[in-house]
């Protein structure tokens, strides 16, 4: 997307065409050909086992044992290439890596089940244990004797200097005990208690296990005789308090074995090498990986819930839910000051409410020969942090994202959604070189690099500087409604189904072009710009990325769009042949469909996808830096069934 | 049946009473209960000190405070703003985080080394204790001399810190002056005198007593010019500055080699050769981590200098940065053998280069080139990470130039002698000597020589600042008809670097930004 529209894809020989404009633009289509010549077989092998025996009634022991193997083998091929002055590779290379995941599940438990007239009970008791290894051997050799993908196997490298292997192994394990008692009293009150205790590898002796009650309560109002009316077909009014337990998230920039041990100090040895002596003698060096937290400890999510299902009039479903989730002892790798030297601990950091309420109703009917049914669900949610464990009550996010140079556009605070941006407020366009001599403060002028077509900061504290102690919630990742819809229709051999799907009240922030190269595409929302007096009082003039006042590397509400959107998830088309016109065929079914996703999207945003979010922490959100949108799709095809 | 059953369950609650299920330990890494027990663990905590030395690409300390400096421009693409900003003194947000990072990370690992030695078990033998003490001290002391040249104002940290300590404010420069002093000090006198001929091939790049008493003579000249003061803060008087440096030109067995050209890369066969008797201290580079970006091994900061997009043979091709300014090489005397090697006149060599980009002045770096004939790619290495050519952090004319410059207002005649030996090297000749004078004639004859001497490799910024901070200014401003050439120095920054936005951030108020950048 940031590629100039200078040079075509191929040239008049048919090969890839090359910019003649800028050394460090290569041909897209060519980086997509090169660079993703990869195949992977993957063989998978699951199994399940039981046993179970009553000894008496209503005495069940059972013991479940499971097993998934899971055989990936992978090979990649990169040839070589000249696409820029600067995008050169002059070893091809064949990759071959084997990677082996096994996990096991044991479970048993022992249950007991008894009625006493109108009171059913069950009492369970059991536990779980499984553990997941991974095992892998990657490897590469350059200058390969036959250069395709076919043939990319490390024997046909023939470069020793340059080859590499890489092998580990990690294993991950978990073990709980567990309890239940079920209740119900002829099927009007429903009862439930639920006792985990969860034990995981990736904790320490401190803290490797957690204790997780949960409780429901039920009540069938129909079934009550006083209840029983002609429209309402049935009613349960629920309650619901539990807390379950979370393991610390995997980070794409870690790899298994280190996230397993968080806990731990770790030593690493991996690139720190140094090179000492004439001959460059290499000598390996090691230090600690990050900062430990032998406390750290399991998240908990604790949910409380207050809701009915109701039918009414056979066809009308209805349910209500009102919701407060809270995440307690969130687990967040959150940045450090560089003093401390290494990377920063993984800790149970402050947290998190949501709560709202979600309706969803439904009406199914058939008509004779047409059926239909639609359903819709909306859910209002308010997202909120109200703790962090330092004294700020902030948890910083990275500056140069979503391109360097950029400062911070996101942070958790206490009191605001999670992940929101973080910004300088702006005031418009200076439109002359009049408007910034105006506009001063205690110290004089606020802004005295700007020129005429720069961007107007707001001096939000009226200190007289433009300063981070400026900077505000400018914007909110998290929708405060979604909602769905679905339709169906059916009529003899036909049917219908629609899905659409839509959230409102959350921005993105459009960090797509990246600034700090200034010769990438604008899209034409550029035309729009200040140039002279008058032209814009919402788009700077034109720079290359270096203007002294810093137009577009302060995050500041210029990137914050409305990101709501109503789209066209699915529709289905389909005709049934058994149904229709030929219902003695020799089969169950013989159906030709039409099915689109993302057909339509309805949205102010002016980005490719306002769906696309990207966060470099599982708290940040809401980011569009351009990544592939999401597919339109037009799929047609045949189900036959016999 | 049952019997199964009831030997699983029994093989489960062993499974879930003993502790070893969920009990492990890593198998791709070392743990710290285990480690810092035997010689070649604390080695290894050292090796991981020294490797920090290797870090910086396009913000390398060397090239940025050249750029900064009134020898060079920015230069690069359209795309390089980092470099034109600190030609110009502008501000950013974050350009300088890589550095101070670089710095507190090899500070992290120094202070690791120190607080570990006690747990190790030596044996009877501690001189390999004392050892890696002294040179894990004079490693702090290098990353913090960079670290406080550079920003003035920066926290002092002296062990590792554990979470909920790191917000620690500022110390005074005078603190951090006389840790630097202390540490450099513990390192001269531990580490033992052994003459370079006596240092094993395969000892090269150690840190030696000579490097750490000619950096001592450096953080003097700094501390005392910058601050205006008579010595670092009671820790390092003149006179022991003097002794120390004398001491390095006396009994280091360093010398002058025969020809100034010779130094560098460039003079492709007849280069002396890295290590050399003129090298007290250097960075070592190698191709030897193969285009793997993951490692830092290799010079990163060479093709930023080398010639934009394409190679013009001899020299190899790189991005273009720190354009030199013309003056310099017209600041040089004819006769001057360290002009043509020091600086790449495009026009002088007729060279064709036709690049264009912002800042091009026709004027490359020599020294430090990347050369066509000398190309990581020949040793499977990648053009842009595996440059191998050290960086020679102290060398031993510049000790000799200390030399002078502490005898100037004590032992004349030494100063004149040691200002000789560099200069007849230049000219090869004693036809262009200059006598020296007590005062200011005779320190601006030193400092010009430095100029010459040691132009482009990282000191000349320094140079300039502890001459005062409006010398700094009448020589890095630069008025030009052509506006991309037109330099303002900010007085108001006293020279210091802005502080990175997001260690502000992060800080939560503790540190504060230095005067004359935004916030």
């Amino acid at each position: 997307m940031n590629v100039s529209p200078l040079f075509p894809v191929y040239d008049s020989a048919g090969n890839y065409a090359k910019s003649n404009f800028n050394p460090d633009e290569a041909n897209p289509v060519a980086i997509m050909d090169y660079q993703n010549q990869n195949r992977s077989k993957t063989d998978r092998i699951v199994g399940n086992a039981y046993l179970e025996v009553m000894p008496i009634k209503g005495l069940k022991l059972r013991s479940d044992f499971g097993l998934d193997l899971n055989y990936l083998n992978e090979n990649r091929f990169t040839p070589v290439y000249d696409l820029a002055t600067n995008i050169v590779n002059l070893h091809s290379r064949a990759f071959q890596g084997i990677t082996q995941t096994r996990t096991w599940n044991w479970d048993n438990t022992i249950s007991y089940q008894r009625d006493f007239g109108k009171h059913s009970a069950t009492v369970l008791v059991g536990t779980t244990a499984n553990e997941t290894n991974v095992f892998f051997v990657n490897g590469y050799k350059e200058d390969v004797t036959i250069a395709d993908l076919d043939h990319s196997i490390i024997n046909n490298g023939t470069n020793e200097d340059t080859k590499q292997i890489y092998g580990s192994r990690s294993e991950d394990a978990l073990l709980s005990y567990f309890g239940r008692i079920n209740y119900n009293y002829d099927e009007k009150y429903l009862f439930t208690a639920i006792f985990r205790r969860d034990g995981s590898t990736r904790f320490g002796a401190n803290n490797r296990f957690g204790s997780f009650p949960a409780f429901s309560a039920g009540w069938v109002a129909s079934n009550e005789e006083f209840m029983k009316t002609n429209w309402l077909d049935f009613l349960k009014v629920r309650a619901s308090w539990g807390r379950n337990g979370n393991l610390p998230a995997v980070y794409a920039y870690d790899n298994i074995a280190t996230t397993s041990y968080l806990y731990m100090a770790t030593i690493s040895s991996v690139n720190q090498d140094y090179y000492f002596g004439n001959g460059d003698v290499k000598f390996t060096g090691s230090s600690p990986d990050r900062v430990p937290n032998p406390d750290l400890k399991w998240e908990t999510s604790e949910q409380l819930d207050l809701g009915f299902d109701a039918q009414l009039l056979k066809d009308f479903n209805v349910s209500f839910d009102w919701y407060r989730k809270t995440t307690r002892d969130w687990i967040i790798t959150v940045p450090v000051p560089a003093l401390a030297g290494t990377k920063p601990p993984t800790v149970n950091g402050g947290s998190v409410k949501n709560q709202g309420v979600e309706v969803a109703l439904g009406y199914t009917h058939r008509f004779g020969e047409l059926s239909f049914g639609i359903n819709g669900n909306v859910t209002l949610n308010k997202n909120d942090v109200i703790d962090i464990p330092n004294a700020e009550k902030v948890i910083v996010g990275d500056a140069n994202v979503p391109f360097v140079g950029i400062d911070e556009i996101f942070r958790t605070q206490q009191g605001h959604p999670v992940g929101y941006f973080y910004g300088l407020k702006t005031d418009g366009i200076f439109q002359n070189e009049a408007e910034v001599q105006s506009y001063t403060g205690k110290n004089g002028l606020i802004q005295p690099n700007a020129k005429p077509g720069d961007v107007r900061f707001a001096d939000l504290n009226g200190d007289g500087v433009i300063d981070s102690r400026d900077k505000t919630e400018i914007g909110n990742p998290n929708p405060d409604v979604t909602y769905g819809i679905n339709l169906n229709l059916g009529y003899k051999g036909f049917d219908l189904s629609v899905f659409l799907y839509g959230v409102s009240g959350n921005q993105v922030f459009n960090g797509v072009r990246d600034y700090a190269a200034p010769l990438s595409n604008y899209t034409t929302e550029i035309l729009g710009r200040w140039h002279g007096e008058g032209t814009s009082n919402y788009l700077p003039r034109m720079t290359m990325g270096d203007d002294a006042n810093q137009n577009w590397t302060r995050s500041s509400d210029l990137f914050v769009k409305d990101a709501s959107f109503l789209r066209v998830r699915s529709i289905n088309l389909g005709y049934d042949f058994k149904k229709g016109l030929f219902p003695r065929l020799p089969l169950q079914q013989l159906r030709l469909y039409v099915s689109g996703s993302n057909l339509f999207t309805f949205t102010k945003y002016k980005g490719m996808d306002p769906e696309v979010g990207y966060g470099p922490y599982p708290w940040a959100s809401g980011i569009d830096v351009g990544t592939y949108p999401q597919p339109k799709t037009v799929i047609v095809g045949v189900n036959a069934r016999f | 049946m049952k019997k199964i059953f009831v030997a699983a369950i029994i093989l489960t609650t062993a499974i879930s009473c003993s502790k070893s299920f969920l009990e492990r330990e890593p198998i791709d890494r070392k743990v710290e209960e285990t480690f810092y027990k035997t010689p070649q663990d604390a080695l290894e905590s050292l090796v991981a000190a020294y490797d920090e030395l290797q870090y910086g690409d396009y913000d390398n300390i060397q090239l940025v405070t050249e750029i900064a400096s009134d020898d060079c421009f920015g230069g690069g693409g359209e795309s390089d703003i980092p470099w034109k900003r600190w030609d110009r003194f502008e501000n950013d947000n974050n350009t300088n985080l890589n550095n101070w990072t670089k710095y507190y990370t090899g500070i992290y690992r120094a202070n690791i080394v120190l607080s570990k030695m006690d747990g190790v078990n030596w044996g009877s033998d501690t001189t390999l204790k004392t050892r890696y003490l002294a040179e894990a001290h004079f490693l702090r002391a290098y990353y913090y001399f960079d670290l406080v040249r550079m920003f003035g104002n920066v926290p002092l940290v002296t062990t590792p810190l554990s979470p909920g300590q790191y917000n620690v404010p500022q110390a005074t420069p005078e603190a951090v002056y006389q840790l630097i002093a202390s540490d450099l000090k513990f390192a001269a006198a531990n580490l033992p005198a052994i003459a370079y001929s006596g240092i094993p091939a395969a000892e090269y790049g150690r840190v030696t007593k000579w490097a750490a008493e000619a950096l001592l003579g450096r953080v003097f000249l700094y501390y005392t010019g910058y601050y205006g003061q008579n010595d670092i803060a009671g820790t390092v008087t003149k006179q022991e500055a003097r002794t120390y440096i004398d001491d390095v030109v006396n009994a280091s067995g360093y010398t002058l080699i025969d020809s100034f050209p010779r130094l560098w890369q460039s003079a492709l066969s007849r280069f002396a050769g890295e290590d050399n008797a003129e090298t007290v201290f250097a960075i070592k580079f190698t191709y030897k981590g193969l285009g793997d970006w993951n490692k830092h091994d290799g010079n990163r900061m060479q093709v930023m200098i080398g010639f934009r997009n394409d190679a013009v043979p001899p020299y190899y091709k790189g991005w273009g940065a720190g354009p030199v300014n013309p003056k310099l090489w017209e600041a040089y005397e004819t006769g001057d053998t360290r002009r043509a090697a020091s600086i790449i006149s495009v026009e002088a060599e007729g060279l064709s280069y036709p690049a264009i980009y912002p800042q091009k002045t026709g004027f490359m770096w020599k020294k430090y080139m990347p050369m066509m004939a000398l190309k990581a790619e020949d040793f499977n290495g990648d053009f842009q990470i595996d440059n191998f050519y050290d960086y020679v952090a102290i060398r031993f004319a510049d000790v000799l130039l200390m030399g002078a410059e502490l005898n100037l207002d004590g032992d004349l005649g030494k100063a004149q002698q040691y200002y000789n030996r560099v200069r007849d090297r230049a000219f090869l000749d004693q036809n262009h000597r200059r006598i020296l004078t007590p005062g200011a004639a005779g320190k601006k004859l030193i400092m010009d020589e430095r100029r010459f001497e040691l132009a482009l490799e990282g000191h000349r910024y320094w140079d300039l600042l502890r001459q005062g901070v409006p010398v700094a200014q009448q020589a890095i401003n630069n008025t030009s008809t052509d506006a991309q050439f037109s330099v303002s120095f900010r007085p108001e920054t006293k020279g210091l670097f802005q502080i990175p936005q997001q260690e502000l951030n992060l800080s939560n108020g503790s540190l504060k930004q230095n005067a004359g950048w935004n916030q």
